[in-house]
């Protein structure tokens, strides 16, 4: 009795949207170069489709290569290794990973690209937008063990991360960061706990150089301050995340906390909750959500006057701080249909309110607070 | 009078067979070492949690196949998934390189063969399948 040697499977969504906020463009997270605009039926942002390839090497040893093509930071499809790794278990307990591989920041489905393995259209925009990157090139170590009736399942990882956020002026930022992490899950039948911590940590940014040394020789503290952060050789953000989860029978239920803070103006600083369930009625499965996310510090300024001659920079450092923000909060109902083991379609109307949000692109001349209503059907499938 | 007198007798020859065919047995090789499961210890077996038996053994779960009323009673007895449900919980695993599905078989008199043959097998069949040469170790009554 073994596995089979090699297997390839598949998944994908192609998901319709549409919103009636003029003037704003609709995106699943800031890594997309274009969003849907108002009263527009787009594909762009929800659909995707990925291959993946699995070897069974031997009793504790397999390798898993998965390519997934979607709307990238630059306006592409181009297809992107987005796992790739090898596997060895010497025993059930521990499983050890070298390779790409993806990271434990979701709860109730490890991967955001795979639609059919989780209730809604797309993973929460409030709590997972800024998110560009849930991939580490690195290894890392999984422990697990029964802890009374349950399970308790203990992972760190470490390796090299990379981001792509995409602006509104239509140019893109792509970093590489050092990234380390660890969770722990407790399991026990329907229920899932998480608590997961997170560190990345960047290497100086060329292109804000510049930008810190001239703030340095401005003279005024606050100016000083910033610029400081910005010429310092890492940047560090830390990310914390709790989270229970309950999967049984016909309903489904999580909800989480996280945050990210970062050491420099140039990194996110945001608290996010979600809150989902949904219910099973034979085939369809109704959901509510509701999510939140929110920048508690206030834009930082410069300190420097407000003249012609330093409108450039006062600019520069405003909108460096705008495009890392996301203050909003959603309301979504949805329904799930599953047509068959191996295809589901979905419906689902989100209620946005925008505060500050750079999760969405802002074309007005004068942006404020925002609501829109975004509608969105889809059809997930694996094989 | 006669006429409910046989219908309690027909019931009473029927009713037992609609009985054993509602009950699953999970079944391991008597090898194995293992006496008894509990709930748990076969839902995190067969969900792809803790692949482990008592006594140390990796456990190697068996599927029927996906159309096999058998397996859909299984899952609704164990976690009340459906076939759906537990194709999108495994999409889930699979797609995020955690681990595999249960190893699938066509039926359960092949599910039993493999059983039979290796002490690291684990698999569930109706009770009215049952051979003598497997061990049942936790049973699902409907």
């Amino acid at each position: 009795m073994r596995a089979e040697r090699f297997t390839l499977r598949g998944f994908g969504t192609i998901a319709i949207t549409t919103h009636d906020a003029d003037g704003i463009e609709y995106r699943r997270n800031v890594g997309q170069a274009a969003g849907v605009e108002a009263h527009d039926a787009g594909l762009d942002s929800d659909s995707l489709a990925g291959l993946q390839f699995n070897a069974h090497l031997t009793s504790t040893l397999d390798g898993v290569v998965q390519g997934v093509t979607r709307l990238n930071a630059e306006g592409e499809w181009t297809p992107r290794i987005t796992q790739a790794f090898l596997r060895y278990s010497p025993d059930e307990s521990l499983v050890f990973r070298g390779g790409r591989f993806g990271y434990d920041i979701y709860l109730l489905a490890e991967s955001r690209q795979v639609g059919y393995s989780y209730l809604a259209v797309r993973p929460s925009q409030d709590f997972y937008g800024l998110v560009t990157n849930d991939e580490v090139d690195g290894v890392d170590m999984s422990w697990t063990a029964r802890l009374g009736r349950g399970l308790v399942r203990a992972r760190v990882f470490g390796g090299r991360g990379s981001d792509a956020t995409a602006m509104a002026d239509g140019t893109h930022w792509e970093g590489r960061s050092d990234v380390i992490g660890m969770s722990l899950d407790y399991s026990l039948r329907a229920v899932t706990a998480r608590a997961a911590l997170l560190e990345v940590t960047y290497g100086k940014n060329a292109d804000l150089v510049g930008l810190g040394q001239v703030l340095l020789e401005s003279g005024a503290p606050d100016s000083i301050d910033i610029g400081a952060e910005l010429i310092r050789s890492t940047q560090t953000s830390r990310g914390m995340q709790l989270g229970i989860a309950y999967d049984g029978g016909p309903l489904q239920a999580q909800l989480l906390y996280g945050h990210i803070l970062s050491d420099s103006i140039a990194g996110p600083s945001v608290h996010a909750w979600l809150a989902q369930v949904g219910y099973r009625i034979q085939a369809w499965t109704p959901y509510l959500s509701f999510s939140t996310s929110r920048n508690r510090d206030p834009i930082r300024s410069t300190g420097l006057p407000d003249i012609p001659e330093l409108e450039p920079i006062n600019a520069v450092v405003d909108q460096l701080q705008r495009d890392m923000r996301a203050t909003q909060r959603s309301a979504s109902i949805g329904v799930r249909w599953d047509l068959s083991p191996r295809w589901d379609l979905k419906l689902q109307a989100d209620f946005i309110s925008i505060d500050e949000s750079a999760l969405n692109f802002d074309r007005r001349g004068t942006p404020g607070d925002t609501d829109m209503t975004v509608l969105t059907a889809g059809v997930d499938f694996v094989f | 009078m006669k006429r409910i007198t046989l219908m309690i007798l027909m019931f009473a020859l029927v009713a037992p067979v609609f009985a054993a065919e509602s009950n699953i047995v999970v079944i391991v090789n008597p090898q194995s070492g293992v006496e008894k499961l509990s709930k748990d210890e076969v839902i995190d077996i067969f969900l792809g949690r803790y692949r482990k038996l008592p006594g140390g053994r990796v456990a190697l779960p068996i599927d029927v196949a996906e159309s096999s009323s058998a397996r859909a009673r299984f899952y609704q007895m164990l976690v009340k998934k459906s076939s759906s449900e537990m194709s999108s919980y495994w999409a889930r695993l699979v797609f995020s390189g955690q681990t595999s599905p249960p190893f699938q078989v066509p039926d359960a008199k092949t599910a039993i063969e493999l059983v039979q043959s290796s002490p690291n097998a684990i698999a569930y069949v109706d009770r009215s399948a049952l051979t003598a040469d497997v061990k049942v170790v936790f049973e699902l009554k409907e």
